[in-house]
């Protein structure tokens, strides 16, 4: 029960934060619109709020997980962009006891995740907000730690996602992204479930820079 | 018989068995009998999800009882099997040994057989009297196919390492075997024999049953008498007698003997000396030199009947013991061990694979104190006595038998006269000395009690690790404290766990594999330094809540 309270407390205020901000930025698009912007590489950062999409998942990393991403994006036309992004997350959890007999006695763990993805962003139509939909692959690093003893696990896993969004431009060079991406990542593993899913819902909010 | 009601009788089986073979019987029965001559890796997974038992084990097959609707799954996972019989409820199936080609007098008779391997048949029929339509000699095994389970559900397999405590106990176990007397054995091998015959289902072999319960009790155990009915119509009886272990009661060694008798005219005389008046005298001796001395562990002393109609009496006690969850460490059951014959002093000690730790560990122990030769025999299709009921269950069983041909065998003349009580009493002295390792004589410090394992798994996205969670009881006397094995088989060999003795009452042992069942036992240290026999073994979960 824990568990569910503090994620969605910390999804709640990510997503009040995002519903704040947006009209901030709208306005500030609003004001400086102008010409389209010429530039047709970008690069850009974001910050986002991910949740698990395995249960089991869920039950062993409880807390809030916020990934940071770096973006490398290019304008094919103007329905078509291609970026390449690397996203990095940790947290850190408890393992999760079967057949309890001291429910005290569980594992700490830490859990890092490096993913690079490469995807295509298809553009519903462009102005000041435009929104698009995408999807594309991603190759992901991990590695997950027994704190208290000396076990961990590391490997690579590569799946797809799925995502949706929309941009808005604030000046000439700047644009707010944001962006909601499902994506799927089937592991093997010995753990809780014996196909581990690393993938989820990820929420992201960021600033993009023309560069070319 | 008149001819005409010869001719009306024989057209009656005919009809009878024409009904109840394979074919004719298939479109009613829900289930077959298979025979599976190639048992791959994965076939007790592959029976258990189809809901099938192994009714038989034998050397180059198995007979598998498997739901009709099971049979295209298991094909579709590989098992290839030739159906053998369609079983239906009012037909009994029997494993036949026979030496002759053709085992049945007349192939028209009430009973079919088919071949299983070499000497062996599966045998079904519905007539109470086919055993006339048998060319004799012939021995009888009684199928049981609803109850039997995978034998491989009670697999332990120790090593030869867990020897130790039973050899330790060398000296010890030499001055119990010094104790069986030969007179002893002649005397009660003579009062069975002159009860003219012991052939179940007759008065006689009831008070011969009597007779083995008043000598358990005049020896001054506790025993009593548990009757059964066989072929839906014949009484007989078990008698069983305890000498309680003193640190793990629940744990019983088993030595067991068929007292029934049978002949060329049973009715009239089977004096059974050899079989199985030799065995039951065994049991008999050996609980009065067992009665005097104190286990950790509880010995069992059992005197079946009806096992020379197909094993009844031990099956009816095998049956109870699983549905009861008896904890049966092993058994010992001998059966005609008193006729060498002119060949070699030797006792065969038979077992089947999982049985076969019981046959080394039998050797290693009693050979040492018999000049007879032991013979270890490793063959699941030498099912023609006691300990093959218990096989059939998942326990651990051995029989010890002459390894010789007794010409006397089944006939009024297998008497006294013909025995060699020397060898019976050698014979008596090893198997002595096993029951006596088996149930271990209670050590200084006593061995622990009370040991209760816990298990839980720790688990993360990629891993699992198990910790154990070991708690007993403190010994009454004062120790310096305990030592903690594991294995990850059950029976060992063990790992000890602890560098120095633990002062404390519990362990905790972590980073296991979360797959694996593992086993502990516990001794116990004195202050000077001794260590006791091993506790009773628990498994790593068996006191989950
Ligand atoms: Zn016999």
């Amino acid at each position: 029960m824990k568990t569910t309270v503090k994620q969605s407390t910390a999804l709640a205020a990510f997503l009040a934060a995002v519903f704040l901000l947006l009209p901030l930025f709208s306005a500030a698009a609003y004001a400086g619109a102008g010409a389209a912007p010429p530039q047709r590489f970008f690069i850009g950062a974001t910050i986002g709020y991910f949740y698990p999409g395995q249960d089991s998942f869920r039950k062993i990393y409880a807390g809030p997980i916020f990934p940071l991403e770096l973006q490398l994006g290019w304008n094919l036309n103007r329905k078509i962009s291609v970026f390449a992004a690397s996203r990095y997350l940790e947290t850190s959890g408890n393992t999760v006891l079967l057949a309890v007999q001291r429910p005290e006695e569980t594992y700490a763990l830490r859990w890092r995740l490096a993913t690079v993805r490469l995807g295509l962003n298809y553009w519903l139509w462009t102005s000041r907000f435009s929104p698009f939909l995408g999807a594309g692959i991603n190759a992901n690093f991990y590695k997950e730690q027994w704190l208290d003893v000396a076990l961990a696990t590391t490997g690579t896993a590569t799946g797809y996602f799925v995502q949706a969004g929309g941009r808005c431009r604030l000046g000439r060079r700047w644009q707010v992204l944001a962006q909601l991406e499902y994506s799927a990542v089937p592991a093997a593993g010995d753990g809780l479930d014996p196909g581990p899913d690393l993938g989820g819902l990820n929420l992201s909010l960021g600033l993009l820079l023309g560069i070319f | 018989m008149p001819l005409r009601k010869r001719i009306v009788f024989y057209l009656l089986a005919f009809l009878i068995s024409t009904v109840f073979s394979p074919a004719a019987a298939a479109a009613a029965a829900p289930a077959a009998l298979l025979k599976i001559a190639d048992p791959g890796p994965a076939l007790s997974r592959s029976l258990a999800a189809a809901g099938a038992v192994v009714v038989q084990e034998l050397n180059s097959c198995l007979l598998v009882y498997a739901p009709l609707p099971a049979l295209p799954r298991l094909r579709a996972q590989g098992v290839t099997f030739t159906v053998i019989a369609y079983p239906r409820d009012n037909v009994s199936f029997f494993l036949l040994y026979s030496e002759h080609d053709a085992p049945l007098f007349s192939r028209k008779g009430a009973i079919q057989c088919r071949l299983l391997e070499d000497r062996i048949w599966l045998c079904w029929t519905t007539a109470a009297d086919f055993r006339k339509n048998l060319a004799p000699p012939f021995r009888l095994k009684a199928l049981s196919l609803s109850s039997a389970p995978a034998p491989a559900a009670f697999a332990a397999v120790p090593d030869k390492e867990s020897y130790q405590i039973a050899l330790q106990a060398g000296p010890l176990l030499a001055g119990l075997a010094a104790q069986v007397a030969v007179e002893r054995l002649r005397a009660d091998i003579l009062a069975l024999q002159n009860f003219k015959t012991r052939f179940a289902s007759t008065p006689q072999c009831e008070a011969a049953g009597d007779f083995i319960l008043g000598r358990f009790r005049q020896i001054g155990l506790t025993a009593a008498s548990d009757p059964f009915t066989f072929e839906s119509r014949y009484q007989s009886k078990n008698i069983l007698a305890v000498i309680p272990g003193q640190v793990a009661p629940e744990l019983m060694v088993l030595a067991c003997a068929h007292y029934d008798s049978t002949g060329n005219n049973p009715l009239i005389s089977a004096p059974g000396a050899d079989d199985n008046a030799s065995g039951t005298a065994a049991v008999l001796e050996m609980a009065r030199i067992l009665a005097k001395e104190r286990f950790d562990f509880s010995i069992g002393l059992l005197c079946v009947s009806a096992e020379e109609w197909g094993l009844y009496g031990s099956a009816h006690y095998a049956d109870r013991a699983l549905r009861n969850g008896d904890k049966i460490i092993a058994v010992i059951n001998l059966d005609m061990i008193a006729y060498p014959g002119d060949r070699q002093r030797v006792l065969d000690v038979i077992g089947n694979r999982q049985s076969e730790w019981l046959a080394d560990l039998f050797i290693a122990v009693a050979q040492p104190l018999v000049e007879l030769r032991l013979a270890k025999v490793i063959n699941s299709s030498l099912s023609w006595s006691d300990h093959s009921s218990f096989w059939d269950r998942g326990y651990a069983a051995l029989c010890g038998i002459e390894n010789s041909i007794n010409p006397y065998y089944h006939r009024s003349s297998d008497m006294l006269d013909t025995l060699d009580l020397g060898f019976a009493t050698e014979a008596v002295q090893a198997s002595l000395a096993v029951v006596a390792a088996l149930a271990q004589p209670i050590s200084t410090p006593a061995a622990p009690i009370g040991l209760r394992a816990r298990s839980q798994v720790s688990a993360s996205l990629f891993s699992s690790l198990k910790t154990v969670y070991l708690e007993w009881q403190a010994n009454r006397e004062p120790v310096s404290g305990y030592h903690v094995f594991r294995s990850d088989k059950s029976h060992g060999p063990y790992l000890r766990l602890s560098e120095q003795p633990i002062v404390a009452t519990a362990f905790r042992d972590s980073l296991l594999l979360p797959g694996q069942n593992y086993y502990y036992v516990l001794t116990a240290v004195d202050e000077q330094g001794r260590e006791s026999n091993y506790s009773a073994e628990v498994r790593d979960d068996e006191n989950n809540r």
